[in-house]
């Protein structure tokens, strides 16, 4: 029926709308940088089963993170035998429940009509920081607790009216309580217009209408799935890709994936991979799927809807315990940031085999992680990422210098760092020739040097500084990054992938990202 | 007092260009075909044609920078920046466009890397000189830069809003081997290197194509006085456009929305959406009280962060395409069968379009589509529509009313996300629909909006034509302080103002009536991104703070009361105002009275339903002001024509506006 066809599309523009606004309501009123600037969040609307109906998502690491935490939570209400009333809101960010690392907050309400559940909105949001060891919360440790304050599901609000205990005892162990204060209005503010809105829908078109569509959207998204995945030629495609080390004397750490293709749908088993690891690179099982899912979506065509239709024809398999599926009480900091990425290049590498028209060559596989504190001339944390080369595609080069896979966020303007810290950026460059060499030449990384002008502790949590990403079809291997600390006496010193430092005025970090791999034969 | 003028507005797109005359407060319009390969020749022709000749003020809107920058058409240009740093246009902000696409490419640089060049110096952010630039620096400079066939320069060199003088040598010597040279402390001396960096690039890009064509439009059109819209929402003089053609670029969306403002305010309804539905695409703008602008706009990929009016485009016009898509759902647009070959109903092309809909449901009649002047094949628009319906498994009307629901609620949610990322409620606006489809779409748009007035000027297809013609002359001034908030900084700030308004160009000095608007953009300490407050240049700096912190309220739903607010960038408008009044149409009719029929239509509800009924079918140019007339019914005119859907009601204005509302709003 053409009405059908139409309300399908209507229905999925709605739904879609619903987390869009959820999105926009939190970008405009929350506090922090992260959320306001790098757009560090994502918000989402499930059905009444808790299956993901829609999802506005502005950075993939948080495309499995919101499937994974809304399963946690139905499981926690049932073992209670509790429900959600109106106005009652779940707050946590344990990565052992659905969370990915500790700024991650996740709050969680139910959407009722006339008493009957009707679905569940969702939004997760990087928060700046969650207490711990180190600002910002991505300390180089050993144990979730030294990355910060870890919260169980609470709740944030009862009844519309915000739990102030909670609220409390969460500001008393943050660095920065009225951001985080703000922060977390900003998330029930935004819970709040997406239960609105979805009601709103459901007014309008009645609730078995929309759980209808709501069960066909699902079955939309699989269809488009089913006939993406059909492109994958049958068959077993192994790959093994590999962490430098975690910062506490392991190295090469395999991340291995066998995917299965067969009939529309994918096997992603992870058997193999190291167990694990004692620093902080291990994922919650919420972070290795998002790259499942990241990868998945780069599958499909780019308007397609993303829904449990599309996640339920992908079976995953972690080993656990496992660096993919950390337990607790392990650190996991830099699972998300660094591990994702490796975990992308291991699926591609696997894909690439069945696909070798369409996946490109490893990009720069980090995120190169910086964070420099100080106390002078007032106290100030610094924290960004840094882009590299990306890799080679079957038809063409990779990109220079570009934030790739499961990141996207923006650079600090030079002006805007040089106004703010005690900081001189003495070189912002393409890394020429550190792309790897190939019929299509891989990207380049990016070089940038900082001058302290103030005496500073600096911690640079990077990878990719021993093994280049590979290149495919015989293109070489990108070059793997390298960073350089210039003492005051001019010695220059090769930095560790994974480090922390107090640096004096006057010195100069030099930081080099690692170049893309190539793409076929040079 | 000031003679009575003619003065002419020239809108030339990409399909027809549309000139809107006045004269003695009576609008005239002449639309012809563009020529896009020479712009002037459909202009110079129109004036002719249309009678226009005598014209003394010819404001334009034009679409020959944007062309030259999407096409990559532009003057060849190199880029000089501070050592270390020659590759940030490469870099950008280091994001791509798209993120699950593994083909994804950045947008390229409009300068190539071998003509991106260094010079050693170096400026703090406090302004001091780390390293000084040396003249044989620049000489050295411009030896590399010998048989590149460099045609233009763009300049910028980091902190130079500062601290001028280095970027200045660099123009001095390069302009005495001459070259012709854009520096970015003159055209946008704001902090943000790249977008800085990016503003200039793109400003010397276009500057070559823009300078000539303002040239062939100054010989053809000697003795009239010259005007250029630019994206501001302003006009400015041929000779301001050659030293900032970037400005240029939304050029033609911005006489629409600045048409909407001011009509609105006329209206007394100062808070309006500006609807603009044309063949591709429907760009969405508020107004209120005044036409919004943003700092933070992009052309083609490309920052270019002149204050621009804030429009947001979708790929959602009468050309748009319908199909259904690989998991059976009904998909409307982005793709367009724009004018070439056009909808189905143009005779050439087969496929289903939003207007091919429409003429389906028996809302695009053929007997008063533009006036007659052209033929309309409805026999091929219900072809399109059955093989859609074949697809879809139902009849032609079905799949008609299908894609124009869907047409509408995409349009819905641009306006939405609009609305409230700026914190506004859209039921609380009125809607202004032009464009050759919007005011088809206005009332069933407002009703899935909750808005419950639509206004559609005279003329629905030349507003934007209109709005050149009411447009003030603006100009925009900036600087970065990056103060903390302090009686100082606003000592600071009105000395930067003062010097601005010294800066305007002489013809503005012997007028007495300009207007001077300061603002400031601020932020609280730490923030990443400011926000401009109007402000007036002998306030304390404590009233600033507590009108920031209301701003702030509004827009973000929070302030910091003891949070420390620093000063960015300081900012003057300069306006002179238009002295012309909104005209009204005259009346060219198509018949001799206002019923000139009735035809079976169809409408979709808000739910869907496709209700059908008997209308009266009203020929605009025949309705006096101040009569009424209820839906449903269609109001046909020569560009155009409203459908006015069951439960409305229309009246006309005394401005020859159509006010429809909904019935039982009070």
């Amino acid at each position: 029926m053409a009405v059908d066809a139409a309300l399908l599309e209507i229905f999925n523009n709605k739904l879609a709308e619903v987390a869009e606004e959820m999105g926009v309501v939190l970008g405009r009123s929350g506090h922090s940088a992260n959320i306001k600037e790098r757009k560090d969040y994502s918000c989402a609307v499930f059905d009444a089963r808790g299956r993901l109906v829609a999802q506005a998502a502005h950075i993939p690491v948080h495309l499995g993170a919101l499937p994974s935490s809304m399963r946690f939570l139905l499981e926690w209400l049932e073992s209670r035998g509790e429900v959600l009333r109106e106005g009652d809101v779940i707050l946590w960010n344990d990565p052992f429940r659905g969370g990915t690392h500790l700024p991650d907050l996740t709050m969680a309400a139910a959407v009722r009509c006339e008493g009957r559940l009707v679905g569940y909105v969702v939004n997760r949001a990087h928060h700046a920081d969650v207490g711990g060891r180190a600002p910002g919360s991505m300390a180089l440790g050993s144990e979730v607790f030294q990355e910060g304050l870890v919260i169980p599901m609470v709740h944030y609000a009862r009844e519309g009216r915000v739990v102030e205990e909670v609220e409390d005892l969460i500001l008393a162990n943050v660095r920065t309580p009225a951001e985080r204060r703000g922060d977390l209005r900003a998330q029930h503010g935004s819970l709040t217009v997406g239960v609105r809105r979805f009601r709103e829908v459901v007014s309008r078109h009645g609730p078995e209408e929309v759980a209808r569509f709501m069960e066909e959207l699902l079955r939309y998204a699989g269809r488009i799935a089913e006939e993406s995945l059909s492109c994958i030629p049958p068959g077993t495609y192994s790959f093994t890709d590999y962490l430098d080390d975690d910062g506490r004397g392991e190295q090469d750490i395999p991340i291995r994936v066998a995917v299965t293709s067969g009939e529309g749908r994918l096997r992603v088993d992870f058997s193999g991979s190291a167990g694990e690891v004692r620093g902080p690179l291990n994922c919650p099982r919420s972070v290795t799927l998002s790259a499942v899912y990241y990868v998945l979506r780069c599958l499909l065509p780019e308007d397609a809807p993303f829904n449990h239709g599309c996640l339920e024809r992908v079976e995953v398999v972690i080993p656990r315990p496992s660096i993919l599926d950390a337990s607790w009480p392990r650190a996991v900091a830099g699972g998300n940031v660094e591990t994702s990425q490796r975990v992308v290049d291991a699926l591609l590498g696997a894909l690439s085999q069945a696909l070798p028209e369409r996946i490109p060559a490893a990009s720069y596989g980090t995120m190169t992680n910086l964070a420099v504190g100080g106390e002078s001339p007032r106290p100030f944390a610094y924290y960004e990422t840094i882009a590299g080369g990306c890799g080679a595609r079957p038809d063409r080069d990779g990109m220079d210098a570009t934030h790739n896979h499961m990141t996207n966020t923006m650079n600090t303007p030079v002006e805007a760092l040089e106004y703010e810290f005690p900081l001189r950026v003495m070189r912002y460059a393409v890394a020429r020739g550190t792309g790897g060499r190939g019929r299509f030449r891989g990207g380049d990384g990016l070089e940038r040097h900082f001058q302290f002008l103030e005496a500073a502790k600096v911690s640079l949590l990077a990878e990719r500084r021993r093994r280049g990403p590979y290149g495919l079809a015989g293109g070489e291997p990108g070059m793997p990054g390298e960073d350089h600390l210039v003492r005051k006496g001019g010695e220059r010193i090769r930095l560790p992938s994974k480090v922390e430092l107090e640096v004096e005025e006057g010195e100069v970090l030099e930081l080099r990202t690692p170049g893309g791999g190539g793409f076929g034969s040079p | 007092m000031e003679v009575t003028e003619t003065a002419v507005g020239a809108d030339i797109g990409g399909t027809f260009t549309d000139l809107v005359a006045a004269e003695g407060g009576e609008l005239r319009v002449y639309k012809l075909p563009s020529t896009p390969e020479s712009p002037e020749e459909a202009l110079f022709r129109g004036l002719q044609e249309g009678g226009m000749e005598e014209a003394s003020r010819i404001a334009h809107g034009s679409t020959v920078a944007v062309n030259a920058l999407l096409e990559r058409k532009g003057t060849r240009t190199a880029f000089v920046a501070t050592e270390g740093f020659s590759d940030l246009l490469a870099i950008g902000r280091q994001t791509r466009p798209r993120l699950y696409d593994l083909a994804v490419e950045k947008i390229a640089p409009l300068v190539p890397p071998e003509l991106c060049f260094e010079v050693a110096e170096r400026v703090s952010s406090r302004g001091e000189v780390i390293v000084p630039l040396r003249e044989e620096e620049v000489e050295g400079l411009s030896r590399r830069m010998e048989g590149l066939g460099v045609e233009a320069v763009a300049v910028c060199l980091l902190f130079s809003f500062l601290h001028p003088r280095h970027e200045e040598l660099v123009g001095r010597v390069l302009s005495e081997r001459g070259m012709v040279v854009h520096l970015s402390s003159r055209i946008l001396p704001e902090y943000r290197e790249y977008e800085r960096a990016s503003t200039v690039v793109v400003n010397a890009y276009v500057s070559g194509k823009v300078s000539r064509y303002l040239s062939v439009l100054e010989e053809g059109l000697s003795g009239k006085r010259l005007e250029i819209m630019h994206s501001g929402g302003g006009t400015m003089e041929p000779a301001e456009a050659r030293l900032i053609p970037a400005r240029t670029l939304m050029s033609g969306p911005a006489g629409g929305v600045v048409a909407t403002a001011k009509l609105a305010s006329l209206a007394g309804h100062p808070r309006a959406v500006a609807l603009d539905m044309g063949g591709t695409s429907t760009d969405v703008s508020l107004v209120d009280g005044g036409i919004s602008l943003s700092a933070e706009g992009s052309v083609a990929g490309y920052p270019v962060r002149f204050p621009m009016i804030d429009i947001h485009s979708i790929g959602a016009g009468g050309g748009s395409l319908a199909k259904v898509d690989r998991g059976g759902a009904l998909k409307v647009g982005p793709e367009s069968a724009g004018a070439h070959p056009g909808p189905a109903c143009y005779g050439i092309g087969r496929l289903p379009t939003v207007t091919d809909a429409h003429v389906v449901l028996g809302r695009l009649r053929e007997e008063y589509f533009l006036g007659g002047r052209m033929r309309l094949f409805p026999g091929r628009s219900l072809e399109a529509m059955r093989d859609l319906g074949r697809n879809l498994g139902c009849s032609a009307r079905e799949a008609a009313a299908g894609v124009l629901s869907v047409v509408l609620n995409n349009m819905a949610r641009a306006v939405r996300l609009m609305t409230v990322d700026r914190g506004h409620d859209p039921s609380l606006f009125t809607l202004v629909a032009y464009g050759g489809a919007g005011p088809m779409h206005g009332c069933e748009l407002a009703e899935l909006l909750g808005i419950r007035r639509v206004l559609v000027p005279p003329w629905p297809g030349a507003f934007s034509a209109c709005g050149l013609l009411l447009a003030d002359r603006v100009r925009d001034s900036s600087l970065t302080l990056m103060l903390p908030m302090s009686p100082e900084a606003m000592d600071r700030a009105r000395e930067a103002w003062g010097r601005m308004g010294e800066g305007l160009p002489p013809s503005w000095k012997e007028v007495e009536d300009v207007a001077h608007l300061p603002a400031m953009d601020l932020r609280y300490r730490g923030q990443g991104y400011e926000l401009r407050v109007e402000v007036e240049r002998d306030w304390d700096f404590r009233r600033v703070i507590e009108l920031f912190h209301r701003a702030h309220r509004r827009r973000y739903g929070f302030h910091l009361e003891d949070g420390e607010v620093e000063v960015v960038n300081v900012r003057l408008r300069s306006v002179l105002p238009s002295n012309a009044d909104f005209p009204r149409p005259t009346r060219t009719g198509l018949s001799g009275k206002k019923g000139v029929g009735s035809a079976k239509m169809a409408f979709v509800l808000p739910d869907g339903r496709l209700w059908e009924e008997e209308c009266a079918v009203l020929s605009r140019t025949w309705l006096r002001s101040g009569e009424v007339f209820d839906g449903p019914c269609l109001v046909c005119e020569e560009d155009a024509t409203a459908v006015v859907p069951p439960g409305w009601r229309g009246r006309v204005d005394e401005r020859g506006c159509l006010l429809l509302e909904r019935r039982g709003s009070g």
